[in-house]
Protein backbone atom coordinates (compact mmCIF):
# COMPACT_ATOMS: atom_id res chain seq x y z
CA UNK A 1 0.00 0.00 0.00
CA UNK A 2 1.44 3.42 -0.91
CA UNK A 3 2.06 6.32 1.71
CA UNK A 4 -0.15 9.08 0.58
CA UNK A 5 2.24 12.08 1.30
CA UNK A 6 0.73 15.44 1.71
CA UNK A 7 3.46 17.34 0.12
CA UNK A 8 2.21 20.81 1.77
CA UNK A 9 3.44 20.08 4.95
CA UNK A 10 7.00 19.05 3.10
CA UNK A 11 9.73 21.82 2.71
CA UNK A 12 10.89 23.31 0.21
CA UNK A 13 14.25 20.90 0.53
CA UNK A 14 12.41 17.70 1.05
CA UNK A 15 9.82 18.90 -2.58
CA UNK A 16 13.11 19.29 -3.92
CA UNK A 17 14.36 15.68 -3.40
CA UNK A 18 11.15 14.33 -4.16
CA UNK A 19 11.07 16.50 -7.69
CA UNK A 20 15.17 14.97 -8.60
CA UNK A 21 13.60 11.39 -8.58
CA UNK A 22 10.64 12.63 -10.70
CA UNK A 23 7.76 13.29 -8.69
CA UNK A 24 5.87 15.61 -10.70
CA UNK A 25 3.61 16.49 -8.11
CA UNK A 26 6.15 17.31 -6.00
CA UNK A 27 7.60 20.06 -8.42
CA UNK A 28 3.89 21.18 -8.86
CA UNK A 29 4.08 22.45 -5.12
CA UNK A 30 6.88 24.43 -5.50
CA UNK A 31 5.52 26.23 -8.98
CA UNK A 32 2.37 26.83 -6.36
CA UNK A 33 4.75 28.31 -3.96
CA UNK A 34 6.99 30.62 -5.67
CA UNK A 35 5.71 31.65 -9.02
CA UNK A 36 3.54 34.44 -7.54
CA UNK A 37 6.78 35.78 -6.20
CA UNK A 38 8.73 34.93 -9.16
CA UNK A 39 6.44 36.94 -11.26
CA UNK A 40 6.44 40.09 -9.23
CA UNK A 41 10.35 40.48 -9.20
CA UNK A 42 10.21 39.71 -12.51
CA UNK A 43 7.55 41.96 -13.78
CA UNK A 44 9.54 45.05 -12.07
CA UNK A 45 12.66 44.20 -12.97
CA UNK A 46 11.50 43.87 -16.89
CA UNK A 47 8.58 46.73 -16.02
CA UNK A 48 6.77 44.89 -18.19
CA UNK A 49 4.33 42.10 -16.85
CA UNK A 50 3.23 40.49 -20.54
CA UNK A 51 6.87 39.65 -20.96
CA UNK A 52 6.94 38.96 -17.26
CA UNK A 53 5.07 35.68 -17.84
CA UNK A 54 6.63 34.33 -20.59
CA UNK A 55 10.26 34.33 -18.48
CA UNK A 56 8.32 32.79 -15.33
CA UNK A 57 7.49 29.71 -17.71
CA UNK A 58 10.80 29.53 -19.06
CA UNK A 59 12.26 29.97 -15.63
CA UNK A 60 10.28 27.08 -13.84
CA UNK A 61 11.44 25.20 -17.26
CA UNK A 62 14.89 25.51 -16.94
CA UNK A 63 14.40 24.91 -12.80
CA UNK A 64 12.48 21.82 -13.80
CA UNK A 65 15.39 20.41 -16.51
CA UNK A 66 18.33 21.67 -14.04
CA UNK A 67 17.09 20.23 -10.86
CA UNK A 68 20.05 17.42 -10.68
CA UNK A 69 22.52 20.61 -10.78
CA UNK A 70 21.18 22.06 -7.61
CA UNK A 71 23.12 20.93 -4.95
CA UNK A 72 21.08 22.72 -2.21
CA UNK A 73 23.75 24.90 -0.32
CA UNK A 74 21.19 27.51 -1.01
CA UNK A 75 17.57 27.89 -0.56
CA UNK A 76 15.23 26.71 -3.27
CA UNK A 77 14.10 30.32 -3.43
CA UNK A 78 18.20 31.88 -3.84
CA UNK A 79 18.69 29.28 -6.69
CA UNK A 80 15.38 29.75 -8.71
CA UNK A 81 15.80 33.77 -8.66
CA UNK A 82 19.07 33.34 -10.13
CA UNK A 83 17.65 31.74 -13.25
CA UNK A 84 15.12 34.60 -13.02
CA UNK A 85 16.99 36.91 -13.41
CA UNK A 86 19.33 35.11 -15.59
CA UNK A 87 16.14 34.78 -18.20
CA UNK A 88 15.18 38.13 -17.34
CA UNK A 89 18.38 39.37 -18.39
CA UNK A 90 18.55 36.96 -21.54
CA UNK A 91 14.91 39.03 -22.45
CA UNK A 92 16.10 42.29 -21.32
CA UNK A 93 18.88 41.43 -24.13
CA UNK A 94 16.90 41.13 -27.15
CA UNK A 95 14.91 44.49 -26.51
CA UNK A 96 15.34 47.27 -28.02
CA UNK A 97 18.50 48.72 -26.10
CA UNK A 98 17.01 52.07 -24.18
CA UNK A 99 19.38 54.89 -23.71
CA UNK A 100 20.62 55.23 -20.01
CA UNK A 101 19.17 58.94 -18.22
CA UNK A 102 22.27 60.70 -17.58
CA UNK A 103 22.53 61.27 -14.08
CA UNK A 104 21.23 64.70 -13.22
CA UNK A 105 21.82 67.23 -9.85
CA UNK A 106 19.33 67.25 -7.81
CA UNK A 107 16.65 70.12 -8.93
CA UNK A 108 17.05 73.86 -7.33
CA UNK A 109 13.26 73.23 -5.71
CA UNK A 110 12.94 69.90 -3.34
CA UNK A 111 9.93 69.64 -2.31
CA UNK A 112 9.21 67.16 0.90
CA UNK A 113 8.35 63.60 0.40
CA UNK A 114 9.32 61.86 3.31
CA UNK A 115 5.97 63.13 4.93
CA UNK A 116 2.78 60.60 5.26
CA UNK A 117 5.16 57.79 4.26
CA UNK A 118 2.49 55.29 5.76
CA UNK A 119 -0.57 56.54 4.53
CA UNK A 120 1.49 56.81 1.16
CA UNK A 121 2.37 52.99 1.04
CA UNK A 122 -0.84 52.04 1.39
CA UNK A 123 -2.83 54.07 -0.94
CA UNK A 124 -2.91 52.01 -4.35
CA UNK A 125 -3.24 54.94 -6.12
CA UNK A 126 0.49 55.70 -4.87
CA UNK A 127 1.59 52.25 -4.98
CA UNK A 128 0.59 52.59 -8.88
CA UNK A 129 2.80 55.57 -9.24
CA UNK A 130 5.86 54.34 -7.72
CA UNK A 131 5.36 50.97 -9.81
CA UNK A 132 4.90 53.25 -13.25
CA UNK A 133 8.19 55.48 -12.32
CA UNK A 134 9.78 51.99 -11.65
CA UNK A 135 9.23 50.81 -14.98
CA UNK A 136 10.37 53.51 -16.26
CA UNK A 137 13.82 53.63 -14.35
CA UNK A 138 16.47 52.25 -16.91
CA UNK A 139 17.16 48.68 -16.51
CA UNK A 140 20.60 48.59 -15.48
CA UNK A 141 19.30 50.95 -12.35
CA UNK A 142 15.76 49.25 -12.09
CA UNK A 143 16.83 45.31 -11.03
CA UNK A 144 19.03 46.25 -8.45
CA UNK A 145 16.51 48.43 -7.18
CA UNK A 146 14.24 45.81 -6.96
CA UNK A 147 16.28 43.37 -5.83
CA UNK A 148 17.35 44.93 -3.05
CA UNK A 149 14.81 47.00 -1.85
CA UNK A 150 11.55 45.36 -3.38
CA UNK A 151 13.26 42.08 -2.44
CA UNK A 152 15.15 42.38 0.14
CA UNK A 153 18.12 41.18 -0.63
CA UNK A 154 21.21 42.07 0.40
CA UNK A 155 23.89 43.95 -1.61
CA UNK A 156 26.00 40.88 -1.75
CA UNK A 157 23.17 38.58 -3.13
CA UNK A 158 21.41 40.81 -5.53
CA UNK A 159 25.21 41.84 -6.77
CA UNK A 160 25.66 37.94 -6.51
CA UNK A 161 22.36 37.36 -8.76
CA UNK A 162 23.09 39.73 -11.28
CA UNK A 163 26.93 38.74 -11.97
CA UNK A 164 28.14 42.74 -10.78
CA UNK A 165 31.02 43.54 -8.44
CA UNK A 166 29.88 44.81 -5.43
CA UNK A 167 30.92 48.41 -6.11
CA UNK A 168 29.58 48.15 -9.92
CA UNK A 169 25.71 47.31 -8.35
CA UNK A 170 25.91 49.81 -5.04
CA UNK A 171 26.96 52.29 -7.67
CA UNK A 172 23.82 51.46 -9.87
CA UNK A 173 21.74 50.66 -7.10
CA UNK A 174 22.36 54.83 -5.94
CA UNK A 175 21.90 55.99 -9.39
CA UNK A 176 18.54 53.91 -9.11
CA UNK A 177 17.49 55.34 -5.74
CA UNK A 178 18.20 58.77 -6.91
CA UNK A 179 16.59 58.55 -10.29
CA UNK A 180 13.36 57.51 -8.58
CA UNK A 181 13.53 59.99 -5.63
CA UNK A 182 13.95 62.42 -8.31
CA UNK A 183 11.18 61.19 -10.20
CA UNK A 184 8.77 61.54 -7.08
CA UNK A 185 10.00 64.79 -6.03
CA UNK A 186 8.95 65.75 -9.93
CA UNK A 187 5.40 64.49 -9.06
CA UNK A 188 4.77 66.53 -5.79
CA UNK A 189 5.97 69.46 -7.71
CA UNK A 190 3.60 69.56 -9.84
CA UNK B 1 21.36 91.35 25.06
CA UNK B 2 22.50 88.48 24.02
CA UNK B 3 23.64 88.83 20.28
CA UNK B 4 22.06 86.97 17.58
CA UNK B 5 24.81 85.01 16.43
CA UNK B 6 24.16 83.24 13.24
CA UNK B 7 26.91 80.79 11.77
CA UNK B 8 26.22 81.79 7.97
CA UNK B 9 26.41 78.04 5.79
CA UNK B 10 28.14 78.77 2.64
CA UNK B 11 27.14 76.36 0.59
CA UNK B 12 30.23 74.03 -1.30
CA UNK B 13 28.70 72.43 -4.29
CA UNK B 14 31.43 69.97 -4.10
CA UNK B 15 30.54 68.65 -0.71
CA UNK B 16 27.21 68.28 -1.55
CA UNK B 17 27.83 65.67 -4.63
CA UNK B 18 30.70 64.29 -2.40
CA UNK B 19 27.76 63.61 0.35
CA UNK B 20 24.69 62.67 -2.14
CA UNK B 21 27.16 60.33 -3.70
CA UNK B 22 27.32 58.38 -0.68
CA UNK B 23 23.69 58.74 0.76
CA UNK B 24 22.68 54.89 -0.16
CA UNK B 25 26.07 53.69 1.79
CA UNK B 26 24.40 55.87 4.60
CA UNK B 27 21.21 54.47 4.19
CA UNK B 28 22.40 51.11 4.24
CA UNK B 29 24.83 51.57 7.36
CA UNK B 30 27.84 50.57 4.89
CA UNK B 31 30.31 53.68 5.62
CA UNK B 32 33.56 54.06 7.74
CA UNK B 33 32.88 55.72 11.13
CA UNK B 34 34.84 59.13 9.41
CA UNK B 35 32.50 59.26 6.46
CA UNK B 36 29.16 58.42 8.25
CA UNK B 37 30.24 61.43 10.47
CA UNK B 38 30.54 63.77 7.75
CA UNK B 39 27.61 63.43 6.13
CA UNK B 40 25.90 63.63 9.83
CA UNK B 41 27.55 67.32 10.07
CA UNK B 42 26.98 68.03 6.55
CA UNK B 43 23.49 67.53 6.67
CA UNK B 44 23.52 68.93 9.75
CA UNK B 45 23.83 72.03 8.09
CA UNK B 46 22.98 71.92 4.43
CA UNK B 47 18.95 72.11 4.27
CA UNK B 48 18.57 70.98 0.73
CA UNK B 49 21.17 67.60 1.29
CA UNK B 50 18.86 66.96 4.63
CA UNK B 51 15.54 67.09 2.43
CA UNK B 52 17.61 65.01 -0.43
CA UNK B 53 18.73 62.36 2.35
CA UNK B 54 14.80 62.34 3.59
CA UNK B 55 13.63 62.29 0.57
CA UNK B 56 15.64 59.40 -0.23
CA UNK B 57 14.68 57.29 2.58
CA UNK B 58 11.46 57.84 2.18
CA UNK B 59 11.67 56.75 -1.18
CA UNK B 60 13.46 53.54 -0.11
CA UNK B 61 10.90 52.93 2.75
CA UNK B 62 7.96 53.07 0.13
CA UNK B 63 9.83 50.65 -2.10
CA UNK B 64 10.09 47.92 0.71
CA UNK B 65 6.45 48.17 0.87
CA UNK B 66 5.76 47.15 -2.62
CA UNK B 67 6.93 43.43 -2.12
CA UNK B 68 3.37 42.37 -1.25
CA UNK B 69 1.30 45.15 -4.01
CA UNK B 70 -1.60 43.81 -4.99
CA UNK B 71 -0.72 45.62 -8.20
CA UNK B 72 1.52 42.98 -9.65
CA UNK B 73 -0.91 39.44 -8.73
CA UNK B 74 -0.54 37.63 -11.31
CA UNK B 75 -4.33 36.10 -12.43
CA UNK B 76 -5.24 32.80 -10.96
CA UNK B 77 -4.46 30.69 -14.20
CA UNK B 78 -0.72 31.44 -14.15
CA UNK B 79 0.45 28.43 -11.98
CA UNK B 80 -1.75 26.15 -14.49
CA UNK B 81 -0.06 27.35 -17.40
CA UNK B 82 3.40 27.42 -15.86
CA UNK B 83 2.93 23.79 -14.70
CA UNK B 84 1.88 22.54 -18.82
CA UNK B 85 4.81 24.89 -19.81
CA UNK B 86 7.25 22.49 -17.81
CA UNK B 87 5.10 19.60 -18.13
CA UNK B 88 5.39 19.62 -21.91
CA UNK B 89 8.87 21.04 -21.98
CA UNK B 90 11.19 18.33 -22.93
CA UNK B 91 14.39 16.48 -20.61
CA UNK B 92 13.28 15.63 -17.04
CA UNK B 93 15.84 15.81 -13.87
CA UNK B 94 18.98 13.11 -14.87
CA UNK B 95 17.98 11.32 -11.96
CA UNK B 96 14.40 10.53 -12.55
CA UNK B 97 13.67 6.78 -14.02
CA UNK B 98 12.08 6.69 -17.24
Amino acid sequence: MLAVVNVYLETDEQLVASARVGDERAFDELVSRHARRTYGMVARILGDRASAEDVVQETFVRAWRGLASFRGDAQFSTWLYRIAVNEANRHFARETRRELVSYEDVMMKVPDISADVPARAESSEARRQLERLLAELPGNYRAPVVLRDVEGLSNEEAADLLGLDLRNFKSRLHRGRMALRKALEGLESE
Amino acid sequence: MTPDFRIPFLRDRRECEAVRSVMTDYLDADLDDRTQRRVDRHVRFCPRCRRVLGNLRATVDRLAHLEASPELEPDDELVERISRAWRSSEGRPPSSSP
